[in-house]
């Protein structure tokens, strides 16, 4: 085996299978570890071309190992490998390869790349249509697969945390950042993304003369001493604004993780830095790896990843690990990347290195192009970057509000510098931010070399290689952000972390610009891929968006009721078995011919009071109201500025300094929210108060020639005939000791009354209604009903453009002598166009079928231009035909033209007609 | 429109209590609840005002919502309406809440997992935006006992919410 475990296995040994074959790995191993132990090399494909693959690094960056993980009955796809934990009885498959990622069939993809380069996909499948292709393309796009399997309980916990100060990174920095500021008496939490503290403290020899893992122990004991808090096994993966700092929390395999929000007063950034690749000929193959990646196998795991290896490095940090290596038991051969263009010989197993005409032959190659410090978080909270031609790197400049970056993320490679810098920032001292300090850390620029020879990567996962980076250039792709897209360029699961730095260094020597010039692409959160799950937590299934639900709603259930959401309220649709067909004409007769009791409790019961309320309510409103009576209620528009119709509804006075408006059921929030930015916006808000108290009432509809009959049997003292409580007026009364409002309101047509009680008395009132007689009815049935009398419904009879005289209400527009909310918008061009679209109704001959909603209503010419639309359509039970309301150009000027309707290929005839269809005197209204 | 009945859970069958790791979760009833806005609102009640963080005893309390308006909780019997003499807009709003304590030494963790919430950060006003409702939130005769009002038609959406982050409890 070419990667071997130098040492027994100190922990308890775990099994798993990888690609159906049996393994053994030790407790602290990842996958990707425990695998280079066992000699595995290959543990996937690339993307595109099905390139045989090993893994690149040992963590975050690593494109290449990619695997589906099932364990227990839990499948998981798409699991790094690198970040994987290994459990016992795990069974990993590689990703993208069939029936293994060492023998993939697909592998001989690679044959064709010459015909498969960047934009490939632009260029061949536009003709004869992409569509055509597209089915077979989506197939194959994406790596991993969803199961359909539910996974029981799992839902991710989320919870906000605060601390003063946030450590992001365990490492050298991090740690000693961690314990200066706890000592101090700071509220600190340290994240670490590891199991194990540490990071790159393994990586040398001692730590302010300590073994390293005596002095990670050391520090980590003082923070916690001190009070600091230690997440491990958590990852810092966006922050956003104030201060916020999304952290994933890792559990057991198959568990949820958990999101932690955490508002932390101030910010040390200690994310370390990455090993970039060198890019020369066949740079992809197994066995090439990075230098900290085959370090960090070796310190954490034991485990050396070959036997003969080629240091390929252009940095000092790079080639001081070769005593590491050679301690281990490995032949180390030093190669200077810049005595000429190299290349990988081998395939799936590598057989050497040649450069020039020599050729070493190594099993292994370990490259290090510079560090490229992990500024991702420094970027998503708005740091800007500087270039240092030092480092060949960009480093943190100008600091966003209270962050600081230390150590290698702040391109402190050295040690020493490092740790002073983390005790500055542990401390709160302000500091200049990128280091300017000299250093030991020093490296020669190499970049990838556009025009050389070979097939060399720039993104591993996706096949980016070098020529599509030329391609893309020459096809004029030269901004970054037009790369990345062109090229796919750093859309990989890594999300670019070990390709943007080649891939923008290549397309800044094409240009003949410098680097800074091209500038980054943009960082955006996550930092690693996070399950959707930690997003939604609990809010997912009925929790997503929780509806509103009725007092009745038990009631409604056992009257078999079709429940369904109206405007964010969980509502009865219609009562009992058949359908919605056979259930709304009975219902619809139910009330036309007896009566109808209807659940209305989602109406609006905002109570508008003081000694400004009544001019208050008239310039909320677009109808006069300073003129309604108590005991007296008004139907009105509210218009936004703009004059558009908002909400419809009615209004009720109460007394001289008192107004409940009952508003839209879906609009109840929605208005309440308008009142009170205007109540604060030009009017005095000391002298106006608005109570929302839509959910202390239940309101109870009852509708219908009988309706009177049915209020008879409740006992109530209060006079109830057409003379002393006629259509448009209200009374308080009580009922069975508790406040009762009637108010005789009709959305139905018919002889109404609405009964408002306390929620916690509307059961009784709901038996005694049903048992005097009085039949459910459903929303849909209501909607019939309104329809056939000509009542609009705010949002599906008018549109974002509909103004009240489009409606037929034009006498405030005219008349109204006060300011109202969206006067001026009705004498703007817009509104005095006599092409607008008026409200109307559409009538067809008698036997036809109803008009589609959504219908167009056309010019009669070939052109068939649109004069406006259906906006509702029923089959009306009362009057035996199909109706419907539509919005129509000029409409109230064509009353009783025969328009042409079409929908979908097919026309129809119509007849422009008024609004209302059933009981035009209002003889039942007012009964 | 189709029959969305079975999307939605009926309503829980009087459940009012359930513990878990470190909190008691319980619904209860007040017997009034008085809406009262004005400009001297935070004057105009003789009952002890809960605000954040601080802890209010008893039965009888009212609950400060901005700067004028509080929310009476077991207070005197008052006439809806303008209150002329005192600058007032009264309105019984007892059924307009459902409520809910939790109490127990996990109580704000809980409480945390749907809401910003830090003891040491004081506010004039009890309403917040948990598990993303509204809801008036205050500590009552303990540190560790907290009371919340949510509108009554989100008894459900509360209830559920809360219930389901006592799981994440260790």
């Amino acid at each position: 085996m070419t990667s071997h475990r130098i040492a027994p296995p100190a922990g308890k040994t775990i099994n798993f299978t990888f690609d159906g074959k049996s393994y053994a790995g030790v407790e602290g191993d990842t996958l990707a570890s425990a695998l280079l132990a066992n000699g595995v090399r290959i543990m996937g494909r690339s993307f595109k071309y099905h390139r045989p693959r090993g893994p690149w690094s040992a963590w975050v960056d690593d494109p290449n190992a990619i695997m589906t993980v099932r364990k227990d009955g839990i499948e998981l796809p798409n699991c790094p490998a690198t970040t994987t934990y290994l459990e016992d009885g795990m069974e990993a498959r590689a990703v993208n390869a069939w029936p293994s990622a060492a023998f993939d069939i697909k592998g001989g993809l690679d044959l064709f790349h010459r015909w498969l380069g960047a934009g490939f996909y632009y260029k061949t499948f536009m003709w004869p249509d992409w569509h055509l292709f597209e089915p077979a393309i989506r197939k194959m796009a994406g790596l991993g697969h969803v199961t359909g399997d539910v996974l029981e309980d799992y839902s991710a916990d989320q919870l906000h945390d605060r601390c003063d100060v946030l450590v992001i990174g365990g490492g050298p920095a991090g740690l000693t950042a961690a314990r200066i500021a706890s000592e101090a008496g700071q509220d600190v939490c340290l994240v670490e993304d590891h199991k194990a503290l540490g990071g790159g403290a393994r990586l040398s020899d001692a730590i302010e003369g300590m073994d390293p893992d005596a002095w990670v122990a050391a520090e980590a004991k003082a923070i916690a001493q001190a009070g600091g808090r230690i997440l491990t096994h958590a990852t810092a993966f966006g922050i956003y604004d104030h201060q916020m700092v999304a952290i994933i929390e890792h559990g057991p395999f198959g568990t949820a993780p958990r999101l932690r929000r955490m508002r932390a007063g101030r910010i040390i950034l200690a994310t370390g830095a990455l090993d970039r690749p060198i890019t020369f000929a066949n740079n992809d193959r197994p066995g090439i790896m990075s230098v900290t990646g085959a370090c960090t196998y070796l310190a954490q795991h034991n485990v050396l990843v070959g036997r003969h290896i080629a240091l390929v490095s252009n940095n000092s940090l790079a080639k001081s690990a070769e005593p590491m290596l050679a301690k281990a038991g490995a032949h180390i051969t030093h190669v200077e990347p810049a005595f000429g263009p190299m290349e990988a010989l081998g395939g799936k197993r590598l057989r050497g290195l040649k450069q020039n005409n020599g050729t070493r032959p190594v099993d292994t190659i370990l490259a290090s192009g510079g560090q490229t410090p992990l500024i991702h978080l420094w970027r998503h909270a708005g740091g800007k970057l500087d270039w240092c031609d030092t480092r060949q790197a960009f480093l943190p400049s100008t600091s966003p509000m209270n962050m600081v970056a230390v150590g290698a993320a702040n391109g402190s490679f050295d040690m020493d510098l490092a740790l002073s810098e983390a005790r500055a920032a542990g401390r709160g001292e302000a500091r200049p931010q990128g280091s300017d300090e000299p250093c030991r850390y020093h490296l020669t620029p190499l970049w990838p070399s556009p025009g050389s020879k070979g097939r060399q990567w720039i993104d591993f996962q996706h096949d980016v290689t070098l020529k599509d980076i030329e391609l893309a250039a020459r096809e004029n792709y030269v901004s970054v952000e037009h790369l990345k897209r062109y090229t796919t360029l750093g859309m990989a699961s890594d999300q670019g972390k070990t390709s943007n730095m080649a891939g923008l260094a290549a397309m800044a020597t094409l240009q003949g610009k410098p680097i800074p010039e091209v500038g980054t692409t943009t960082f955006r959160p996550p930092f690693v891929p996070v399950p959707i799950e930690i997003y939604h937590g609990h809010h997912k299934g009925q929790h997503w968006h929780p509806v509103k639900r009725l007092a009745l709603e038990t009631e409604h259930r056992a009257a078999g009721a079709a429940l369904g959401e109206y405007g964010g309220w969980l509502r009865p649709a219609w009562y009992g078995e058949g359908g919605i067909a056979a259930r709304v004409p009975e219902e619809v007769k139910a009330a036309r011919d007896h009566v109808g009791l209807f659940d209305a409790s989602p109406l609006g019961k905002i109570e508008v009071m003081g000694p400004d309320a009544e001019e208050f309510v008239n310039f909320i409103y677009y109808n006069t109201i300073k003129t309604l009576k108590p005991g007296r209620i008004r139907y009105g528009f509210m218009l936004s500025e703009g004059g558009i119709v908002y909400d419809d509804g009615v209004i009720a006075r109460v007394d001289a300094n008192r107004f409940i408006i009952s508003c839209s059921s879906s609009h109840v929030d929605g208005v309440r929210t308008h009142l009170e930015a205007w109540r604060q916006d030009g009017n005095d808000p000391d002298r106006i108060f608005i109570h929302d108290t839509t959910q202390h009432w239940a309101t109870l509809t009852v509708t219908g020639p009988k309706a009177r009959d049915v209020l008879g049997t409740l006992g109530i003292t209060a006079e109830i005939s057409k003379e002393a409580l006629p259509h448009m007026s209200f009374l308080e009364t009580t009922w069975q000791n508790t406040p009762l409002r009637i108010a005789r309101v009709s959305f139905s047509g018919d002889l109404s009354f609405e009964l408002s009680i306390r929620r916690s008395k509307a059961r009784e009132l709901w038996q005694v209604l049903c048992d005097a007689g009085a039949s459910p009815i459903g929303l849909e049935a209501m909607a019939v009903m309104r329809a056939e009398k000509g009542y609009i419904m705010i949002g599906k009879d008018t549109d974002g453009e509909t103004m009240p005289h489009d409606l037929g209400f034009t006498i405030p527009r005219e008349k109204k002598s006060t300011a109202f909310v969206g006067d001026r918008s009705l004498h703007m061009d817009v509104a005095n166009d006599p092409a607008r679209k008026q409200l109307v109704g559409l009538a067809v001959p008698s036997g036809a079928p109803m008009l589609p909603i959504g219908a167009h209503v056309v010019t009669g010419d070939a052109k068939r231009k649109s004069l406006g639309y259906v906006t509702s359509s029923y089959e009306s039970p009362t009057l035996r035909t199909a109706i419907a309301i539509g919005l129509v150009e000029r409409g109230h000027a064509r009353m009783g033209d025969t328009v042409t309707v079409w929908n979908q290929g097919e026309t129809r005839e119509a007849v422009i007609t008024s609004l209302v269809f059933f009981d035009p005197d209002g003889e039942r209204l007012h009964a | 429109m189709r029959d969305d009945s079975q999307r939605w859970a009926p309503p829980r069958d009087r459940v009012v209590e359930v513990t878990a790791s470190g909190i008691a979760i319980r619904s209860f009833d007040i017997a009034r609840l008085t809406m009262i806005s004005g400009t001297r609102a935070l004057t105009a009640t003789q009952l002890a005002i809960a605000d954040w963080p601080n802890t209010v005893e008893g039965d009888s309390y009212a609950i400060s919502l901005r700067r004028d308006r509080i929310l009476e909780v077991n207070g005197p019997a008052r006439p809806d309406g303008w209150d002329a003499d005192q600058n007032l807009a009264i309105c019984d709003v007892t059924d307009a809440y459902t409520q809910v304590e939790i109490t127990g030494p996990a109580a704000l963790s809980l409480l945390n997992r749907g809401t910003e919430l830090d003891p040491n950060t004081p506010s004039r006003s009890a309403a917040r935006l948990l598990f993303g409702l509204g809801v008036f939130l205050y500590r009552h005769g303990h540190f560790d006992t907290y009371r919340i009002h949510a509108g009554s038609a989100q008894d459900e959406a509360l209830w559920h919410a809360l219930t389901d982050a006592a799981k994440h409890l260790t």
